[in-house]
């Protein structure tokens, strides 16, 4: 639990496509995080990641007091002391990093949210049905579609002369109409603007069913499309807000409620961890 | 004296187990003496067959002898819903070219039509068909193709006033009503061949009326104490008798028995729900394929305590009248035709007065909050669900959730996704506690 007078905290955010995992200190400071693709087996990923994101700051899994499982994957962490939804770890990450927020539009890999913050809690929160077509499942789709990089899209639309317009809001059809576009020899900046004003007129769509007002924070995977970001900001005439790596607000989220749940254990006269943990007894498939 | 307490505690316990053993007997037989006993074989034993959408009227049918009502789109989906059986029927009418943007009980009514099959076996042909558009307009249409699918049927369609009724209907629409009722039996009689007996129907409306008041006043009047005694889930399951039993003395006869239980959970301060730490408005339909999404909210320690289905929208006329919301409507046994004129129209009235039943509800049963069902094919509740939950929360106070799917199709449902909205929706009713 303690190195020295030390004592951490974990966040792991398994979501569809990435995990993100984040340590933190007493002090509410991040102390290392990582980034790592989301496989099919939750499990030992979850192990890989923890393990990776306390070996850099010479962390063993006994020196972390508590932690916090998020995510559509939360459930496949064995070793979390408790989990809890990315919709309110990603609100309690952002209102960490931006107090006056209030409004926070989280674009991840399958799914995409909006989540209206007051008072420092989750007031109201809306989410996409069961449909990609919103989502960051939908830029990859047309990335390789396209043969370029999603990581490049953002900065690829920001050199667009104009934009093409995608009718159609079902996946499947719009890379048909992409590849239209493509054969017309449209440039793929015209293209991948258009769909980045398509997403994003969705996005914003769905996430003014809670009322859109000022801060308003994007997050997720999203969040690093710069592209993505100006049309949005475009279509709500505001100027939204990022954070340094907007990938780790439901991680960063998980860990900040893993202290304050640590701190009611400790009050009851509890000692932590509330469980033995091994990273190596659930690798079930390693 | 401890032994003595736990005596007590387990004599109750006993009891409440020998009301809940008689209640769940009369509810098995009821149920399936109904489709297999009465519907199925219908024909075979010379009765005529009387469709009706699920709307609450079988009392037309119940007038003559040897009439049977059947609702095959509505309730025999549900049926075939629940069985889990009913995918097969949705893509045979998809096959047949209905689309799958059209509600999930039409589609589902029309595969089993055009299989010929069920969850008991293929309901008999109709002789005669009312339609109704008190709860959904476009339902006019799906009797028509019944009617032609099965050879030009004899149909009648109800016409009610249905909409904008915040203020009392004037004489004139009562009266054009009544007399839709009267045609109604009419053109059943005349397309039978079975003779309208008036103290028939006026016996068969006095039964429906006191059934549903003692039922309101036993049952939905007792739901306001904590913990719960009777839950959504069980009231949906009660709209079965209120559907197809109206007018007989079997329904009234299971109704009083929940009745009975009720108060038994009452007096004994024994809820449905043993988690209860929440109180939940549910505002839709249930996903019929999945009944076990409603049961997670009673796990999560959220009980869904009232409901739009049945305590609002078939008991309407009883929910204004208890809660002193215009227009009031006194159901008089001695004019049955009007009765179950005022009965059908204050079902589902414009969503301004629904707005303030879902409000009163919130605060006469001490709801914590309320759970929303996007119901994709569904373009009568959908169409405002958004303005529904901004104003829901605007007056109340209360947070909500939204779960989008669809009524008997789960092929537009993503479970992971309203699991997590469930998660934390429970997680925003934590925070405010």
């Amino acid at each position: 639990m303690k190195r020295g007078n030390e004592i951490y905290f974990a966040g792991l955010d398994i979501g569809s496509t990435m995990t993100k995992a984040v340590i933190l200190d007493e002090g509410e400071e991040i102390v290392n995080y990582v980034l790592g693709p989301t496989g099919p087996e939750h499990r030992r990923l979850a192990n890989m990641v923890m393990e990776e994101v306390l070996n850099k700051p010479g962390l063993l899994i006994d020196n972390v007091a508590y932690i916090v499982a998020t995510g559509y994957g939360r459930i496949n962490v064995p070793f979390a002391d408790a989990q809890v939804t990315e919709i309110t770890c990603h609100a309690r990450g952002i209102i960490k990093l931006f107090p006056e927020v209030s409004t926070i539009i989280d674009i991840g890999g399958q799914d995409c949210k909006g989540i209206r913050v007051k008072d420092g809690k989750v007031a109201n929160f809306v989410m996409n049905d069961k449909c990609a077509a919103g989502t960051g499942r939908f830029l990859e789709i047309i990335a390789e579609t396209l043969g370029i990089k999603v990581s490049e899209m953002g900065d690829l639309s920001l050199n667009a002369k104009e934009k093409v317009r995608i009718s159609n809001i079902c996946t499947v059809f719009a890379v048909q109409e992409i590849m239209a576009y493509s054969a017309e020899g449209i440039p793929h900046e015209n293209i991948v603007a258009g769909l980045h004003e398509g997403l994003a007129t969705r996005i914003c769509n769905m996430a003014r069913r809670i009322g859109i007002t000022k801060e308003v924070v994007i997050t997720g995977g999203g969040g690093k499309n710069k592209g993505l970001v100006r049309e949005i900001d475009d279509h709500l005439e505001i100027e939204t807000l990022q954070s340094f790596e907007p990938l780790i607000s439901g991680a960063l989220g998980a860990s900040l409620l893993a202290k304050e749940m640590a701190h009611k254990q400790l009050e009851k006269g509890k000692s932590l961890p509330l469980k033995e943990r091994s990273l190596k007894e659930v690798r079930l498939f390693g | 004296m401890e032994n003595k307490e736990e005596q007590k505690t387990t004599d109750i316990e006993k009891e409440l187990e020998q009301i809940v053993r008689e209640r769940e007997a009369l509810r098995v037989k009821l149920s399936r003496n109904y489709y297999r006993d009465e519907v199925i074989k219908a024909r075979e034993m010379g009765k005529k067959v009387v469709y009706f959408p699920a709307a609450g009227m079988p009392e037309l049918a119940y007038a003559f002898e040897d009439c049977v009502p059947v609702m095959p789109s509505d309730n025999y989906s549900i049926h075939t819903c629940v069985r889990h059986q009913h995918r097969k029927y949705l893509e045979l009418a998809e096959a047949d070219g209905m689309s799958p943007d059209i509600c999930s009980y039409d589609r589902l009514g029309m595969g089993l039509m055009l299989a010929g099959e069920g969850a008991f076996g293929p309901l008999p042909p109709p002789d005669v068909i009312v339609g109704f558009g008190n709860l959904c307009e476009t339902h006019s249409k799906y009797w028509e193709i019944v009617s032609d699918y099965y050879g030009n049927i004899p149909y009648f369609y109800f016409d009610l006033y249905t909409h904008q009724q915040d203020e009392r209907l004037p004489d004139y629409a009562i009266e054009y009503m009544r007399s839709q009722v009267r045609r109604a039996l009419n053109f059943i009689a005349e397309h039978t061949g079975k003779k309208l007996d008036w103290d028939r129907f006026k016996e068969v409306m006095k039964i429906a009326t006191q059934t549903i008041t003692d039922y309101w006043e036993n049952v939905i009047e007792l739901r306001t104490v904590s913990p719960s005694p009777w839950s959504t889930m069980q009231c949906q399951n009660d709209l079965f008798f209120l559907v197809c039993y109206s007018g007989r003395p079997e329904g009234k006869q299971y109704l009083d028995l929940v009745a009975k239980e009720v108060k038994f959970r009452v007096d004994h301060k024994i809820g449905v729900n043993p988690n209860e730490k929440f109180r939940l408005l549910y505002t839709d339909l249930p996903p019929w394929f999945w009944m076990g999404l409603l049961k997670l909210f009673h796990e999560k320690g959220g009980t869904l305590a009232f409901e739009l289905y049945p305590s609002i929208a078939w008991l309407g006329v009883l929910f204004d009248k208890y809660n002193n919301l215009s227009p009031i409507y006194e159901l008089d046994p001695d004019k049955p035709d009007e009765a179950l004129a005022l009965r059908l129209t204050a079902m589902l009235r414009s969503m301004r007065h629904v707005m303030d039943q879902l409000v009163v509800s919130t605060e006469k049963y001490h709801l914590d909050g309320a759970v929303f069902f996007s119901n994709r094919t569904c373009l009568v509740d959908t169409r405002a669900i958004g303005l529904r939950q901004r104003l829901y929360r605007e007056r109340t106070g209360k947070p909500t959730m939204c779960f989008q799917g669809e009524h008997c199709d789960e092929r537009t449902f993503s479970e992971s996704q309203t699991l997590a909205k469930i998660d934390a929706f429970f997680e925003a009713l934590d925070k405010r506690k």
